[in-house]
């Protein structure tokens, strides 16, 4: 099934690496808490950061 | 630059109660293969905290590390009431403070929560994360307390407690298969937990998990059927660590995530008495598996560094089986959790005991997120031409591939005398 729900990503969001967002500046929210730079995550325990 | 062989601690998980009010069929800790609790103190004394927070202290100057996290773990921690809990973030943040930030979390079965116990997470600024494992009929299967009942309606109850004081708590779910993976994210969802994260069931090669057939992928089958749903709902509103994690070590991030990947495992665990610890969830493997001479009380925490397990739980995603470092996917799976490793004939050096689902669940998602990045992320890739997941013909997994990763050597594992 295709991914009907895309998003724009912030352009102001350092958390995204400047070089994927030259690579496209429209794509999916998961993509882009895939490409942040930093974690969300502690090391262990599910308590986002 | 660092290595694994000098490595450091940057989260404790604190065993601040060896008691809990709930007694779920699968624990670990009081209903697994280990009976350490019940030589501990219940609750841990100021003493030892005091000399936990100077030995966290030296290790950060030792290894220049600028902050650190305590995970406030049981047991369920809620039996210590908050005041413990005040006086313990405040000592901690005395003792560390300004050169080290400290960071606060907290994992409760959410049974026990209050007013007085929201106004204290917010004071304290203690992140929450609750356990809990689908709809009412999948969760009081297993997490039951003393009396047999389930603890589902008790659970919600503290969760919109904390959510209505302005608390988002984190969700962490064991995976079951016998409940609806659609029926537990639609839970999820109407939850909107700040994360989720879900967990295979503790078990190993003596312990198989349950409904699994040898070389089976029931449990990658039903984490995917969420992943489909999620994916195709954009995410729904939801943060699914798994999946996440997954997805970045793909691209090659190396992150600490004892579940998979390929980053240090910078996590040890404090006992009541002070005793220091690899993670409590390997204690599935054996009694007395993880325990220790070493103690806050006595010895810094590089000493425990000195122990096989606990130096191979640091380095579990790069001390692999041969099985492991000849796979294609080592770079994103690491060998998966080490209890899962686990058999007494051999100790560790085993594929995990879910490296089927593992396979599929990775090749999976790599079908889905490779054709979605952008053009430089997507030539970061650690593993290309990835071909369909083929169900293995024997039990014990690991798919022989082309790559050989270079590792360091498998740290011996023998059955007994783990820590000597």
């Amino acid at each position: 099934m295709e991914n009907p729900s895309v998003a724009q990503v912030d352009s102001q969001d350092e958390s995204v690496n400047s070089e994927m967002k030259m690579g496209l500046a429209v794509f999916d929210p998961i993509i882009a808490e895939v490409l942040k730079e930093e974690s969300s995550y502690l090391q262990w325990c599910n308590i986002g950061v | 630059m660092r290595t694994l062989a000098s490595p450091r601690c940057r989260l404790i998980v604190v065993k601040a109660t060896e008691r809990c009010n709930l007694n779920c069929s699968y624990c670990y800790m009081f209903n697994g293969g280990d009976q350490s609790y019940m030589r501990r103190p219940p609750v841990m004394s100021e003493a030892v905290s005091d000399a936990m927070f100077r030995r966290v202290r030296a290790h950060c100057s030792a290894h220049g590390i600028d902050s650190f996290t305590f995970v406030l773990h049981g047991g369920e921690p809620m039996v210590a009431p908050p005041k413990f809990y005040r006086r313990f973030v405040e000592r901690a943040r005395q003792v560390l403070e300004p050169d080290v930030a400290v960071r606060f979390a907290m994992q409760t079965n959410g049974t026990l929560m209050s007013e007085e116990w929201c106004s204290a997470l917010r004071d304290l600024d203690i992140g929450l994360s609750f356990s809990i494992d689908g709809p009412r009929a999948d969760h009081d299967r297993y997490r039951v307390d003393r009396r047999g009942r389930g603890s589902f309606d008790r659970v919600m109850q503290g969760w919109n407690l904390a959510v209505a004081s302005g608390l988002r708590p984190g969700a962490l779910v064991v995976v079951n298969l016998q409940s609806d993976p659609i029926a537990t994210y639609d839970l999820l969802k109407t939850m909107q937990p700040s994360t989720v994260d879900f967990l295979l069931p503790d078990a190993t090669h003596d312990k198989p998990p349950a409904g699994l057939a040898p070389g089976g992928t029931s449990y990658a089958d039903w984490l995917l059927t969420i992943f489909r749903c999620w994916q195709a709902e954009g995410g729904g509103g939801l943060k699914i660590r798994l999946f996440l994690q997954l997805m970045r070590s793909l691209v090659g991030k190396q992150e600490g995530y004892d579940i998979l990947g390929r980053g240090e495992i910078e996590v040890l665990v404090v006992e009541t008495d002070g005793e220091i610890q690899p993670l409590d969830g390997l204690r599935v493997c054996a009694d007395g598996i993880a325990d220790t001479p070493y103690n806050v009380l006595r010895n810094e925490l590089d000493d425990a560094y000195s122990l096989p397990l606990i130096r191979q739980y640091h380095s579990a995603h790069h001390s692999l089986p041969d099985t492991c470092t000849q796979c294609r996917l080592v770079e994103v799976c690491g060998g998966g959790f080490l209890a899962h490793r686990f058999q007494l004939q051999n100790g560790f050096d085993n594929p995990s005991v879910y490296c089927a689902d593992l396979q599929k669940l990775i090749l999976e998602v790599h079908k889905w997120l490779a054709p979605r990045l952008p053009m430089p992320a997507r030539e970061q890739l650690v593993i290309k031409d990835v071909p369909a997941f083929k169900p293995p013909t024997s039990g014990k997994v690991a798919e022989a591939g082309s790559s050989r990763s270079a590792v360091i050597p498998i740290v011996p594992a023998p059955v007994s005398g783990l820590h000597a």
